[in-house]
């Protein structure tokens, strides 16, 4: 017998299982086992390839002390750069990209407005500088004793200055560089960071050391390069081999580009040293809050420097990394340096997160949805991991095939996003989402078509980063999705395998070089020529490489189609008067019943009464209600509606087969007819090929009499009630 | 004397009383199916004569119907919102009727003019309740945001408590105005559900463990509906589980009717 209390004790019960239950802790996370640094920056040859010597351009040699409180740096550089082109120079240009966080009035703080990705210039510290004290020209080179850029008597002071906006300045050479000559610099600068917001700068004791030194413009056939840094712009410079040594307060844990060679602590003070190898630039993370963990691929040490209460997220971070490794190594070559460090910036200081730099990237954090919620409701293999991956695609495209981000930002972002879709696909498999909400999946490839109905097509792809500015708020469209919707394409059309060909060997050349936007253009034409598309014993249907990419890179062609029209009509015959073989007229259908109308099935002609419209399809009615195929022609109407010319495949289901169809789409509208046959449906491009189409809703019609639900009407109907019936529920009695 | 005694069982009470339950249950479905009917007319209208074969792309193919005709899902949540509301509002005019029903049999007749007569007080009522409920949450939400580290989850547990809690006091001050002549608009009688519902385990408890029940059918119905999208029978399993909430529902006010009157403070 229950006791009076029973449900009282029964509910407390209840209460106190589901409390247990929900605040059950989460499995620790694993022990990470160090994997000690390397010892060269270079992988071994025979695993990374060869490493071309006229690609090693700028050497420089930085020592640099960060004042913990002041967020100054103080710093010398020891630049050699060598002239391997045929010009001879008489100056050097220098990037001070840290500049344009100077003042209102720089070019970067006037095209960006003080904000960047969402974030505002901080109010602690809002501005950023980088200040030159002096530049010497060094004829026999300096020596490094003691861990220490020592001064050297024989050097001669050059002159120099900031350009009209100082994110560059000019230095004036006492005597011009040759083709083949090399000249030392030595640069004395003192760099403000700014409170993070624009990838670089500090929040707390948190560091993002990054464009904190002078560097050092690109030459190449057509001059310098030295861009003036504006709100899009990305970085651009010579491979070469760095040493740096770097002097932090002591309870820093520190994540930089290269391999730590040295460690000691003087003073309260930490004193580091880095070696890095063909590379392009060189960034320093510094916080005391960082945790350490580790992991290794194919002798790559990968180093993940993670916030204390991001812990648990490293190892799905590992995964999709070394997932990544797979796919790029694949795909693209070797991965050349020894060591990857991932960095995770705290939440204050998100400016700082997302964002590449020579073996080492910032991701960012995984969205924190409670592990129900993800098992039932909502769950998304996007957030952090897909960072992760893009970030690391950067070692490559821009990394490794050293672009010009300024001039070109697709041929790094756009590619290297193209490669995180087959990375992501790779990773999750081809059924994996990107997002599932009670079971209903969005998969990597659909957040391409997704994003480009934002801001898609409305300034060609290639395009200098400084045409985008702000305003239009499309260049992530541009330069992120919509090159890799129209890559994806184009690997879909050709085939996967004949592209990944085609496109190893533009990898192969843009090594440790300074690849163009033509180059990989000219590239692909050469290796994959014209395709042909149509199926086997169809009529050849070419797909030319060069016109597709001019059409999607260099104009605001839109890819879309819809079928204009899916009809069965009656077969015209020869019934009527014919002459007969004596000269006479007679007519040849007397035995059947009258004309047969001309209208579509289910329509009317003009002027013409249902009752005639019916009269006319009678034969439909004694067939039950339809023409047999004999009677019948099928008519398909397709229709390109958007200006991209390229082909596309068409499935057409007839009374006794499928028949897959390429129309080139050189015409605005095309015209099929099977006589003898029913269509029941049209699907214009029913394997999802063409990404670059962000409007597929109008590429599917089930022919007239043959309709069918239209597929949406009825979900969207049957789930709003069934939401309403829920709202009203919970709501009432 | 109540017709039923005190200790009569509360379903009971909603059984004997089919009509009323097939009047509330026909004006949720029907209220769903017109609301659904718009839907499904602006959607066939923006799809025409095109299709979709959904093979995994179900999501996208919404997503791009709604991106390309934001109206339909503006005028669904213009209609949602709106059917909370006419909701609240049918609720407020019929409660009256309903708490005097399943206190006794009672002719259509009765009910109705109940109801119409009860309807402003109800409407005040309701709307007192609503701010001791705000603060009461409120006040929980800001304790409970001290405990740091599991704030999140105890948050969570507590709000749902007081949220059950709080539909009981609603329903006994409900209650207490229509059969045991509690002031119609005074703040009081709503503050007398709290406190009575706090001094009656024995109908605080039931209540909340209905009200439970009622938002687990409520978030099946939310499970059923999103795990089955396209299904052809998942719309008739919605009306059905509705169906089982009214009933839980109104068990839940019948607990609350066999209270009887409150204690005098």
């Amino acid at each position: 017998m229950l006791s009076r209390k029973t449900p009282q004790l029964l509910f407390i019960a209840i209460v106190l299982a589901m409390l247990a239950g929900l605040t059950a802790c989460s499995p620790p996370p694993p022990e990470y086992t160090e994997v000690p640094e390397p010892t060269s920056a270079l992988r071994p040859v025979d695993q990374r390839g060869e490493v071309p010597e006229e690609a090693r351009i700028a050497d420089y040699v930085l020592d640099a002390k960060l004042d913990g409180e002041t967020h100054q740096i103080t710093g010398q550089a020891r630049l050699t750069w060598r002239n391997t082109t045929d010009q001879t120079v008489t100056t050097l240009p220098f990037h001070l990209y840290m500049n344009g966080f100077r003042a209102e009035d720089t070019a970067w703080m006037s095209s960006s407005g003080g904000r960047h990705r969402g974030n505002d210039r901080g109010k602690e510290i809002p501005w950023g500088y980088i200040d030159v004290h002096s530049v010497h020209q060094e004829k026999d080179g300096l020596e490094v004793v003691d861990d220490e850029v020592e001064d050297a008597p024989n050097l001669v002071e050059l002159a120099y200055a900031e350009d009209e906006d100082p994110s560059t300045m000019t230095v004036q050479l006492q005597e011009p560089i040759g083709p083949g000559e090399s000249i030392t610099v030595a640069l004395e600068f003192t760099t403000q960071l700014p409170e993070i917001y624009a990838r670089t700068g500090h929040k707390g004791d948190f560091h993002a050391i990054a464009q904190w030194f002078p560097k050092i413009g690109v030459l190449d056939d057509d001059g310098w390069n030295a861009h003036t840094f504006t709100y899009h712009d990305e970085f651009f410079a010579s491979f070469g081999h760095y040493t740096v040594f770097l002097d932090v307060p002591e309870n820093m844990v520190v994540g930089a580009t290269g391999i730590r060679t040295a460690e000691e602590i003087v003073d309260g003070r930490k004193r580091l040293t880095y070696e890095a190898a063909m590379v392009h630039d060189f960034a320093i993370f510094a916080d005391p809050d960082f945790v350490e963990t580790w992991a290794e691929y194919n002798g790559i040490r990968v180093r993940q420097l993670i916030q204390p209460e991001k812990i648990a997220d490293a190892e799905i971070h590992f995964d999709a990394q070394l997932a990544a490794f797979e796919t790029y190594e694949r795909l693209y070559g070797e991965y050349p340096w020894s060591t990857l460090t991932i960095i995770h910036v705290p939440d204050d200081a998100g400016g700082a997160g997302g964002m590449e730099y020579p073996t080492l990237y910032t991701t960012s954090d995984i969205a924190p949805i409670p592990k129900l919620m993800r098992e039932y409701v909502l769950d998304e293999n996007f957030s952090g991991v897909f960072t992760t991956i893009h970030e690391f695609g950067h070692q490559y495209f821009q990394g490794l095939f050293a672009s010009r981000e300024h001039a070109e930002p697709w041929l790094d972002e756009g590619m290297n996003s193209f490669s995180n879709q087959i990375a992501m696909t790779d990773w999750l498999g081809e059924d994996g989402y990107a997002l599932r909400l009670m079971g209903q999946e969005l998969k990597v490839n659909d957040i391409l078509p997704l994003s480009m109905g934002m801001r898609g097509f409305l300034q060609p792809v290639d395009e200098p980063a400084s045409a985008f500015g702000r305003d239009r708020g499309n260049y992530g469209t541009a330069v992120y999705q919509q090159p890799a919707a129209l890559f994806m394409t184009l690997r879909n059309l050709v085939g996967a395998e004949r592209f990944d060909e085609a496109f190893a060997v533009y990898c192969e050349k843009a090594r440790f070089d300074h690849p163009r936007g033509d180059d990989l253009i000219a590239t692909l034409h050469e290796e994959l020529g014209p395709v042909n598309l149509a199926p086997e014993g169809q009529p050849e249907v070419l797909l030319n490489v060069e016109e597709y990419l001019e059409q999607a890179l260099r104009t605001t062609r839109r890819v879309e189609f819809e079928v204009l029209n899916a009809v069965n009509r009656r077969l015209m015959g020869d019934d009527g008067y014919q002459r007969g073989e004596d000269g006479t007229l007679a007519r040849n259908d007397l035995d059947e019943e009258s004309e047969e109308g001309e209208a579509e099935e289910g329509e009317t002609k003009e002027g013409e009464t249902e009752e005639g419209a019916d009269e006319g399809n009678r034969e439909e009615r004694r067939n039950n209600g339809k023409l047999s195929p004999e009677e019948s022609e099928a008519v398909v109407v397709l229709h390109r509606l958007g200006s991209f010319e390229v082909p596309v495949e068409v499935e057409i289901e007839l009374n006794d087969r499928t028949e897959l169809r390429v129309w080139d789409a050189r015409e605005r509208t095309v015209v099929w007819k099977w006589p003898g046959q029913r269509v029941k449906r049209v699907h214009i491009d029913p394997s999802q090929k063409l990404l670059l189409e962000n409007k597929k809703l109008d590429n599917m019609m089930y022919a007239r009499g043959e309709e069918e639900s239209d597929g949406l009407s009825k979900p969207l109907g049957d789930t709003s009630e069934a939401l309403v019936l829920a709202a009203l529920g919970g709501l009432l009695p | 004397m109540s017709y039923f005694s005190r200790n009569t069982w509360a379903v009971q009470r909603v059984l004997s009383a089919p009509g009323l339950v097939l009047t509330v249950i026909a004006f949720h479905l029907s209220l769903a199916f017109l609301i659904s009917q718009s839907v499904r007319t602006a959607a066939g209208a923006s799809m025409g004569r095109f299709a979709v074969v959904s093979d995994g792309q179900l999501l996208l193919e919404i997503i791009e119907l709604l991106g390309n005709n934001p109206g339909i899902a503006g005028s669904f949540t213009t209609l949602f919102m709106g059917s909370w509301f006419f909701g609240l509002l049918f609720w407020m005019l019929l409660a009256g009727g309903v708490i005097h029903r399943l206190a006794a049999p009672a002719p259509a007749s009765h009910v109705a003019s109940r109801a119409v007569r009860f309807f402003p007080s109800m409407l005040v009522i309701t709307i007192w309740h609503l701010i001791l409920r705000a603060v009461l949450l409120g006040l929980a939400l800001f304790a409970v945001r001290k405990l740091e580290d599991t704030a999140g989850v105890v948050a969570l547990i507590v709000a749902v408590a007081i949220f059950f809690y709080c539909i009981c006091a609603l329903d006994l001050a409900r209650v207490n105005t229509v059969l045991h002549g509690g002031r119609r608009f005074h703040f009081r009688t709503a503050w007398r559900g709290y406190v009575q519902a706090a001094k009656s385990p024995r109908v605080l408890l039931p209540s909340m463990f209905l009200s439970l029940c009622q938002w687990a059918v409520v978030i099946g119905i939310v499970f059923l509906a999103g795990y089955n999208v396209g299904n052809d029978n998942v719309v008739w399993m919605a009306r059905g589980l509705s169906a089982v909430g009214v009933l839980l529902g109104l068990t839940r006010i019948a607990v609350a009717v066999g209270a009887g009157r409150p204690a005098r403070p």
